[in-house]
């Protein structure tokens, strides 16, 4: 018999100044996190401040037996009740609350605002949630944007497709520029589809309206991490898609890099427009060939595709921590500036993950490519084998099967190889 | 093939091994960093670096730097393993062979083991002698695992042997003991008896026999070591002569008196006989024979028996020829065929002296021979005419040594070794057309089949680790394997009905029985099929016919717990009485390490059952239960219904619970 499962749960590890935890520093900031992510509670479990995580109840037990800080809450919706759990953490002396996930953003800017006793916390919380809107304040600061409009109805979508392709002076029988559709609310690529027949519009279930439709831009998509202390970036990490919904990496290529100090200028303006004091923001840009940058959108949170392990593998901070560090309204400019490396040179190779979709229809196991397990530029991945056989669904740009990751010196090997990945089926 | 490279390269300056040296390293900093409930998401960078370096020469020393620092580091935490006081060397196996992940923990508990013997690192709950005796323990179970895995399950399973074999290696030459060195001595005079045709699994056997033997701690001496010494000087020179380089033997041999001379041949021929192994010098010294010695020097050296004698009067020139031309001090291991050959009077086959004579006098095509001089692994092969030569010779010998390596090439493999034993004309022809002409042909229902008009296998990466001849034939003899298949889809039954007499020859029997649906996949009349295998096969049954030629026949190759692993070819050799009076099946299996745990106690013998070496055995009703196609002579049947209900329901009722377990089983209904 295969002798247990190393990967299970631990349950015998002592916790409350077990390995790994940290003395806290009273003086600094007690920090409140919403959501659940392992990772984030063990980088606080590590870092000098209080914290205390806010999660729902399914994850009390976990807690419990692992003397997590924990205090359960439901985020379904904003209600009426809302208030209470920001007046709980008051009570509890928390300074600061960090959401971890699309769905805690506008939580944690009704909290702040409680906390802080800064009421337009909120406002700005909402405009990162609603694509339309942030869509709206970014083109009033200044910020280039494509063409965009709100969809409550599959005749908007039609019309929106049809008018854009017009603008182009598209000739019948020319095949249409895409248009992206977004949910207004949802994270990444959930919920992102793109159109370009109006056949395919029929196919967008009711459940998707209202939706934020954009124009295609052609170009180079990229993302940006970018720590805010005091409204002023102190560390901008460039991640280079190599493609959208499916492969990063960090630090990004000398080409992109070579952006770096236009793409400095463009999320400048961001913080201005949305008038960002502190925190981390996760902004997507287009840039053109001739070096235009369009911005796409803009969350409040920690990105999705594990990128801040990946800036860890990279760099060897933990950004968890650093995100804790720009929310704290304790911590000083010197702290701050201390933490962060220098952006590139810091980094000690480039670290990239590959999300991974079965290519088949119907797979029945997992069949991880040897030549992949082989690259020296593979690390780990987390993909699951399959018990029995299952009908793979991709439903818009749908959510990975789980990621691989690989670490390496060469940035354009990295490129090159996580856009390989591809072309490999990991199922069959 | 044969000859062996065992240097060990010194791999300090390897810049992969320091590469993926510091990425472990940083793996292993963040699983320690990282608080108890993150460390399950660092770990599989951490077991991808560990199989990594396991992989490569001089990996498991570099972990093996790090075992001190796994336990405080957390590795082990919420794991078995987490407690090595507890751990079972009985259960390591599964470990050992299981998925990539329960090997990668197993390895680096073990080298935490390895580092408590050795002192390195202390551990409160295990002490050195412990620890010590764990891994000698599971060493012992292991040792198989030490060589190529050429079984069904090692085949079917993932590409870790590499990684398993290293870390073994390391923890063996670490620890080394007395009774390791029982357990290596025994492992390789069970894979000798066999009398393989490759004996590299042997000699790398043997290598760490000879390192354990030059260690100071062996304690008293015992037979086992005095076998193991015997064994090592079969393989580099049983005398002192012969332990001298190969030319330097010959000119000492020139210089001895007659009489001692006969004595050193003698001794050469009594080693090789006793073990299986030859030497070098051997190989030099016999090739002088040939030229210029007589026929009485020649039985010595070779060994032979009466036979043997008189195949060598009756074949002089050839065998003088067949010495010359194919055996050297590099191929001298063929020796031992050479003398099994003569010893049975395969020379007195008519079509077989002619065929030799022929294939001394062949130069193999420029590419032949040039992939049969690279796969030998010589720095300074013999021609391809004597490596071809001296394969012919180890086939004919050996015929049960016939082994498909790491290919999925089991009727190929079991192709040759039958007609190597019934039809050697026929196998000399193919070698001829292979060697000459670059191509065979087969006919199939009346249809010749060239296999130079064909490019598809079933082999997709040709493993080389094989005989001469097989790696001559079989990619030839499994495209045509694959043709013969491909013609008959969509008859609705099992091919091998029409294949297996087309491929291997008319006296492959025409009755064919399976008890598979070929459609649906269900065991079909299961009871039907068993009463008429022993209607067929079983001496009680069949009015006590025996098997005039091996048949081929379809086995369910199983795990040892019992699971489907998939379909195996092997050849029935015949059925007899086991020395204990029980009727065993005799049969050929073309894995070539009959030693095989099948599940539900079925364990196939290769020794001590009455078997010819290289045969498997099995008590016939245990054959039966992984049994599911064979052929049969309708002339010579008997009585199916005279086969008893408890005999047929026994057998019936392990397959229900092994390899048919998730099988649709459908009985036939008598009215």
């Amino acid at each position: 018999m295969v002798q247990q499962n190393p990967t299970a749960p631990s349950e015998t590890g002592a916790r409350g100044g077990g390995s790994g935890t940290r003395d806290k520093n009273p003086d600094k900031g007690y920090i409140a996190l919403l959501g659940w992510s392992l990772n984030a509670i063990d980088a606080m479990a590590r870092f000098d401040r209080r914290y205390v995580v806010v999660a729902p109840a399914w994850a009390a037990d976990y807690a419990r037996e692992h003397d997590i800080p924990f205090i359960q809450w439901d985020f379904e919706r904003l209600n009426e009740r809302s208030l209470e759990i920001a007046e709980t953490l008051k009570k509890e002396g928390v300074d600061v609350s960090i959401p971890l996930f699309e769905e805690t953003v506008e939580w944690a800017g009704a909290i702040n605002s409680v906390l802080m006793d800064q009421p337009r916390l909120h406002g700005q919380s909402v405009l990162f949630r609603d694509k339309a809107l942030m869509k709206r304040r970014a083109h009033l600061g200044g910020i280039r944007v494509g063409v965009f409009e709100e969809a409550h109805d599959r005749d908007d979508v039609y019309r929106f497709l049809r008018r854009v392709n017009q603008t182009l002076l598209k000739l019948d029988g020319d095949p249409n520029d895409p248009i992206h559709l977004k949910a207004f609310d949802q994270a990444g690529c959930l919920g992102h589809r793109v159109i370009r027949r109006p056949q395919e519009i029929d196919t967008i279930p009711d459940t998707d309206f209202p939706l934020l439709m954009e124009s295609h831009l052609d170009g180079w998509e990229f993302a940006v991490e970018a720590w805010i202390h005091d409204g002023e970036i102190k560390f901008l990490n460039i991640s280079e898609y190599v493609t959208l919904g499916y492969s990063v990496f960090v630090p990004a290529t000398p080409e992109l890099e070579s952006w770096r100090e236009a793409i400095t200028r463009e999320v400048e303006k961001l913080v201005k427009a949305f008038d960002i004091k502190f925190g981390l923001i996760h902004p997507e840009y287009f840039v053109t060939a001739d070096g235009t940058m369009y911005f796409g959108e803009v969350a409040y949170r920690p990105p999705g595709f594990k990128a801040f392990e990946l800036i860890e593998r990279a760099y060897g901070f933990n950004a968890y921590q650093a995100t804790a560090l720009v929310f704290d309204p304790k911590s000083t400019k010197e702290e701050v500036d201390a933490f962060f490396p220098e952006p590139v040179k810091g980094a000690k190779g480039h670290a990239g993950c590959f999300g991974v979709f079965p290519r088949r229809r119907v797979v029945s196991q997992l069949a991880f490519p040897e030549e992949t397990a082989e690259h020296p530029y593979f690390e780990s991945h987390e993909l699951y084998p399959l018990q029995e056989e299952v009908v793979a669904e991709r439903e818009a740009f749908g959510t990975h099967w789980g990621l691989v990751y690989f670490f390496g010196d060469d940035p354009h090997k990295m490129r090159d190889l996580l856009k390989h990945q591809e072309e490999l089926d990991f199922y069959i | 093939m044969e000859y062996q490279r065992l240097q060990e390269p010194s791999h300090n300056d390897d810049p992969d091994l320091s590469r993926l040296g510091e990425n472990f390293e940083h793996a292993l900093e963040s699983v320690a960093r990282v608080t108890p409930i993150a460390k399950a998401g660092q770990l599989p960078r951490l077991f991808n670096a560990t199989l990594r370096l396991l992989r490569r020469p001089g990996g498991a020393a570099t972990l093996y730097a790090h075992a001190g620092r796994l336990d405080e580091a957390g590795v082990f935490e919420g794991s078995d393993w987490n407690h090595p006081e507890r751990l079972q060397p009985e259960l390591s196996r599964g470990s050992l062979t299981g998925a990539a992940d329960a090997l990668s923990v197993e390895a680096l508990s073990r080298l935490r083991m390895l580092a408590i013997a050795e002192g390195d690192y202390r551990h409160p709950l295990v002490s050195a002698e412990a620890a010590r005796h764990f891994l000698q323990r599971s060493l012992v179970l292991n040792l198989d695992l030490l060589l190529g895995d050429h079984s069904e399950a090692g085949r079917s399973g993932g590409g870790h042997h590499e990684a398993v074999q290293n870390l073994l290696s390391f923890e063996l030459d670490r620890l080394g003991g007395t009774n390791l060195v029982e357990a290596l001595v025994t492992e390789a005079d069970h894979i000798l008896e066999q009398r393989p045709i490759d004996v590299s699994g042997v000699r790398q056997l043997l290598e760490h026999i000879e390192r354990l033997l030059r260690r100071t701690d062996l304690s008293e001496e015992t037979a086992a070591l005095e076998r193991g010494r015997l064994l090592l000087d079969a393989s580099r020179g049983p005398t002192e002569l012969s332990s001298t380089s190969p030319e330097a033997s010959v000119a000492l041999f020139q210089e001895l008196p007659g009489a001692q001379q006969d004595g050193e041949l003698a001794a050469l021929g009594h080693s090789m006989n006793e073990t299986g192994l030859v030497c070098p010098a051997h190989g030099a010294i016999l090739r002088f024979l040939a030229e210029s010695g007589s026929d009485e020097q020649l039985v010595l050296a070779m060994g032979l028996d009466p036979v043997g004698a008189d195949s060598l009067d009756a074949f002089n020139a050839l065998v003088r020829a067949l010495i010359v031309e194919g055996v050297h001090p590099a191929t001298a291991q063929c020796i031992v065929a050479l003398s099994n050959l003569l010893d049975h009077g395969t020379l007195f086959f008519p079509p077989v002296p002619p065929a030799l004579w022929r294939l001394t006098r062949l130069d193999p095509l420029p590419e032949v021979a040039a992939h049969l001089r690279k796969e030998f692994g010589h720095e300074d092969p013999p021609s391809g005419r004597s490596l071809l030569l001296a394969g012919v010779i180890g086939v004919l010998g050996l015929p049960l040594g016939v082994s498909q390596g790491n290919n999925p090439t089991c009727q190929s493999a079991r192709a040759i070794s039958l007609w190597a034993q019934i039809d050697p004309g026929f196998l000399l022809e193919l070698v001829m057309w292979a060697a000459r002409d670059d191509e065979i042909d087969l006919h199939f229902e009346g249809d010749l089949i060239r296999s130079s008009e064909l490019s598809e296998g079933l082999i997709e990466d040709f493993h080389t680790e094989l005989d001469t001849v097989s790696l001559v034939l079989v990619p030839h003899l499994d495209k045509i394997y694959w043709e013969m298949g491909r013609r008959i889809v969509g008859r609705g039954e099992d091919g091998h009905r029409w294949i297996n007499p087309e491929f291997h020859g008319w006296w492959v029997h025409r009755g064919f029985a399976t008890t598979f649906d070929y459609a649906s996949g269900a065991v079909n009349d299961f009871s039907g099929f068993i009463r008429q295998f022993h209607a067929a096969y079983h001496p009680r049954y069949n009015g006590g016919a025996d098997l005039i030629y091996p048949q081929p026949a379809g086995i369910v190759a199983t795990d040892p717990f019992g699971n489907f692993i998939g379909l195996h070819a092997i050849a029935i050799q015949r059925v007899a009485l086991g020395p204990e009076g029980v009727m065993r099946v005799y049969f050929y299996n073309p894995n070539n390490e009959g030693r095989q745990d099948w599940g539900q106690g079925i364990v196939t013998s290769t020794r001590g059952h009455g078997e010819v070496p290289g045969e498997s055995s099995l008590p016939f009703e245990q054959f039966c239960a992984r049994l599911y196609v064979f052929h049969f002579n309708e002339r010579e049947l008997g009585d199916p219904d005279t086969v008893p209900e408890d005999t047929v329901d026994a057998i019936a009722g392990q397959v229900r619970t092994s390899w048919a377990a998730e099988k649709a089983w459908q009985e036939v209904v008598s009215s």
